[in-house]
């Protein structure tokens, strides 16, 4: 058995980010949680991660774009996967996440075989659990 | 010496010369008694003589003789012989005979074959007068013919003048018949002279049938002195300067008149047009709105001014001629005429300067000046145009204030609409974020009614069937608000302009073929059929494909709702510069009355449990609107209880590009 891979799930909304945590660690991650772009970016620094699950609307002075971005610009992170969420009205919202560096885009609300499929595709050359 | 006085009188111009004579004789002792009874009378001769005709013919063909003195007989021929040489080569040389003998016979003969005279030997003392009488009958005739030659030659000159006069000149006598009339006056009318004479005056000059009362020929038949006139000849379109001169016989009554035409058309011409050019000129002067002024150059003072001066100026007549332009105080600035004279006099003229005049009344208006030098009566005046233009200075003041204020107007138009964009830009920038708000506050709650109730039907243990089934329940309705909130979105982003179409070249067949695909299990499961037709295959359409199959969904999820049996069939073909696609169905269709009413939003035309899934009642709105936004129109054809069938046509180009661009978007 190999260690658990850790996913970042940033949403400032409590019972959305409980519902992705939950099914996540079902599949077998380790979760931890941000609800703002700034402490996202900051635990981003710092924990080793294998993969961001990023709501692209946050409170404050990062939103969810922005925090891709300064990811981005952490080479620890090159190679981690991002998967984009939004509840935006506006469907043109997922090339500004692709620009911004995400690796993949889900709309909100989240369709959790969709996740799970998403997951599973984009970390699957490092072996699944 | 002479004896008569006749004789002396011829030989006194023979005197100056010798008498040549040619005496025929065949008897030289008579030729001598001959001569010497010539010069017995006193006449100075040279003679010679001839006996044979061949001598005679010769002497005449080289010599030239005043005198002949003929024998008649003579050896082999008679003087009537030398007499009808003479008379046939026309040599007229008097001829005297002098004979032995002549019977009357012969001497009559001879006299009329042209001899002066006879002289019988025998009585040789009358030869001497014979000779006189003959010499001097020849001088005669010789003056006579003289006469005839310069009565011959005058009147060749004179008819030569006649004609070469360039005038037309023709004779009448005195009841106006043309006697006789000039090459000229015949090219005039265009015939030959001859064709004249005879011909009546008026008839043939005037192109009249009576005389023209006008015709100083008329007013010499009264007079009878020299008349002169103009005359106009209308059939020739010409004036003539018409010269008429009486010709009176020996008794001093009027026997016709010599009538010469000189042509001063063009003369009278020009003196037309002149008179003509100096009306107008003074019809100008007279009528003209501006000021026309002639005044001297050094003094200033007034020769004419038409009335526009009178007009402008406000004084009389009386008040300006004789007057100067400094007493009447006209210039506003007195020093003005002076530069304007000095302008004048280096430039010829000027043109359209613009000067400030005073009225009588003091009043200032502004003019155009344009002056010129010309001399009158001997003395350099100024001849001045002056046009009132205080109107036109004071229309165009106005016009320039008018304009000023409606720039004026137009910025502060211009600065409200630009508050009024900005309020419209701020106004639209709230909307998108309202939309953007609306869409996170509902679709953030229904995340968690979603994903946890998903979470416990996929994972949960120990749920009973009944539970299971409620669960099922709250899932399916939070899916249903979920549509219900995608649609009323993009309805809202529909109308509130905020959505532009990504414009692309689309194949039509496989477009089509692709969203049928997507409901494949559904029809399966509802055992419908389907199909799908496209005219031409290989036809393309520009629209935006996302929209494209938004609105074909919408209608091929609606025909499959509400068909029970049967199936669905989805057309697409080219009309002119239209694409019209057709979604088909065997269903339940929709009553007339609800037809038109199947666009409005939240309508349904069916609640019952015939119908199987569930609409938002919002798809149709959206589709319409959608068609809308391509520049196309949305209709349906129905009969209930057989089906439906809806249509949009879109046109195969992209229309005009709509103008601005959506708000910025929020996450």
């Amino acid at each position: 058995m190999t260690a658990l891979r850790t996913v970042l799930v940033v949403d400032d909304d409590a019972e959305s980010r409980r519902l992705a945590v939950r099914l996540l660690e079902e599949i077998g991650w380790r979760a931890v949680e941000a609800s703002d772009g700034r402490a996202a970016v900051e635990l981003a620094g710092r924990v080793p991660l294998d993969l961001v699950l990023l709501d692209l609307r946050l409170p404050g002075e990062v939103d969810g774009l922005r925090a891709a971005s300064l990811m981005r610009q952490n080479p620890a992170l090159y190679g981690v996967p991002i998967i984009a969420v939004s509840a935006s009205p506006y469907k043109d919202f997922r090339h500004r996440a692709f620009a911004a560096g995400c690796t993949a885009f889900l709309s909100k609300p989240i369709n959790l075989k969709e996740l799970q499929h998403q997951v599973e595709l984009l970390t699957f050359p490092r072996g699944g659990p | 010496m002479p004896k008569t006085g006749p004789a002396k009188k011829v030989t006194s111009s023979v005197e100056e010369r010798l008498l040549r004579v040619l005496v025929v004789e065949d008897n030289p002792a008579d030729a001598e008694l001959v001569l010497r009874e010539l010069k017995k009378a006193g006449f100075a001769c040279s003679a010679d003589k001839v006996e044979t005709r061949e001598e005679f013919l010769n002497r005449l063909d080289t010599a030239s003789y005043d005198l002949i003195l003929a024998d008649y007989n003579l050896r082999g021929w008679t003087a009537t012989d030398a007499l009808d040489y003479l008379q046939q080569q026309g040599k007229d040389i008097p001829f005297v005979l002098v004979t032995g003998t002549l019977g009357d016979e012969a001497a009559v003969e001879c006299i009329k074959q042209g001899a002066a005279d006879y002289v019988l030997k025998d009585r040789l003392a009358r030869l001497p007068a014979a000779v006189d009488r003959a010499l001097r009958e020849k001088a005669q005739r010789d003056e006579a013919a003289q006469l005839q030659d310069r009565i011959l030659r005058a009147k060749k000159e004179w008819e030569l003048t006649f004609d070469s006069v360039a005038d037309p000149v023709v004779l009448l006598d005195d009841e106006g018949h043309i006697q006789r009339a000039n090459r000229a006056a015949a090219a005039l009318l265009g015939v030959e002279p001859r064709q004249l004479i005879g011909r009546l005056c008026y008839e043939t000059l005037h192109g009249r049938e009576d005389p023209l009362p006008t015709c100083p020929h008329q007013l010499i038949r009264k007079t009878g002195e020299v008349a002169r006139g103009d005359v106009y000849e209308s059939h020739l379109g010409k004036v003539f300067d018409t010269s008429v001169t009486p010709l009176r016989d020996p008794s001093g009554g009027l026997s016709g008149c010599i009538y010469v035409m000189h042509d001063v058309t063009e003369r009278k011409r020009a003196e037309q047009a002149l008179r003509q050019s100096e009306e107008k000129f003074a019809k100008a002067f007279r009528s003209s709105p501006d000021a026309i002024t002639l005044a001297t150059v050094g003094e200033g003072r007034y020769v004419e001014v038409n009335p526009g001066f009178l007009r402008l100026s406000g004084y009389r007549r009386e008040e300006v001629i004789g007057h100067t332009v400094f007493e009447l105080n006209l210039w506003a600035d007195p020093a003005g005429r002076a530069g304007l004279i000095e302008q004048v006099r280096q430039q010829g003229a000027v043109s359209n300067r613009e000067i400030a005049f005073q009225t009588k009344t003091g009043e200032v208006r502004t003019g155009l000046l344009s002056a010129e030098l010309i001399e009158f009566d001997g003395e350099p005046c100024l001849l001045a145009i002056t046009r009132d233009i205080t109107e036109r200075r004071q229309a165009e003041e106005q016009v320039r204030q008018l304009n000023q204020e409606l720039e004026q107007r137009v910025a502060e138009r211009t600065a409200q609409l630009q508050t009024a964009n900005e309020a419209l830009a701020r106004a639209n920038q709230m909307k998108s974020d309202f939309l953007a708000d609306m869409s996170h506050e509902l679709r953030t709650p229904l995340n968690s009614i979603l994903g946890f109730s998903e979470l416990l039907l996929e994972r949960a243990t120990g749920l009973t069937p009944k539970q299971r089934d409620d669960l099922g329940i709250v899932h399916r309705k939070g899916q249903h608000l979920l549509a219900l909130v995608n649609d009323l979105l993009d309805l809202s982003q529909i109308e509130s302009g905020q959505v532009l179409l990504d414009w692309n070249l689309i194949p039509v067949q496989d477009t089509l073929a692709c969203i049928l695909d997507a409901f494949a299990v559904r029809l399966r499961e509802k055992n419908l059929k389907h199909s799908l037709e496209v005219t031409p295959p290989d036809l393309r359409i520009h629209a935006d494909p996302r929209r494209l199959e938004e609105i074909l969904t919408n209608l091929i999820a609606n025909a499959i709702r509400f068909t029970q049996r049967g199936g669905i069939a989805v057309r697409a073909r080219a009309v002119n510069q239209h694409v019209e696609f057709s979604v088909e169905d065997t269903g339940i269709g929709i009553r007339a009355e609800d037809q038109a009413r199947v666009f409005d939003k939240f309508f349904q035309a069916h609640h019952s449990a015939e119908t199987s899934g569930i609409g938002t009642g919002l798809g149709l709105a959206i589709a319409k609107r959608l068609v809308e936004l391509h520049g196309g129109r949305l209709w349906l054809e129905s009969t209930p209880g057989t089906g439906s069938r809806f249509f949009f046509a879109l046109p195969r180009s992209q229309p005009l590009p709509a103008p601005g661009s959506p708000p910025g978007e929020r996450p």
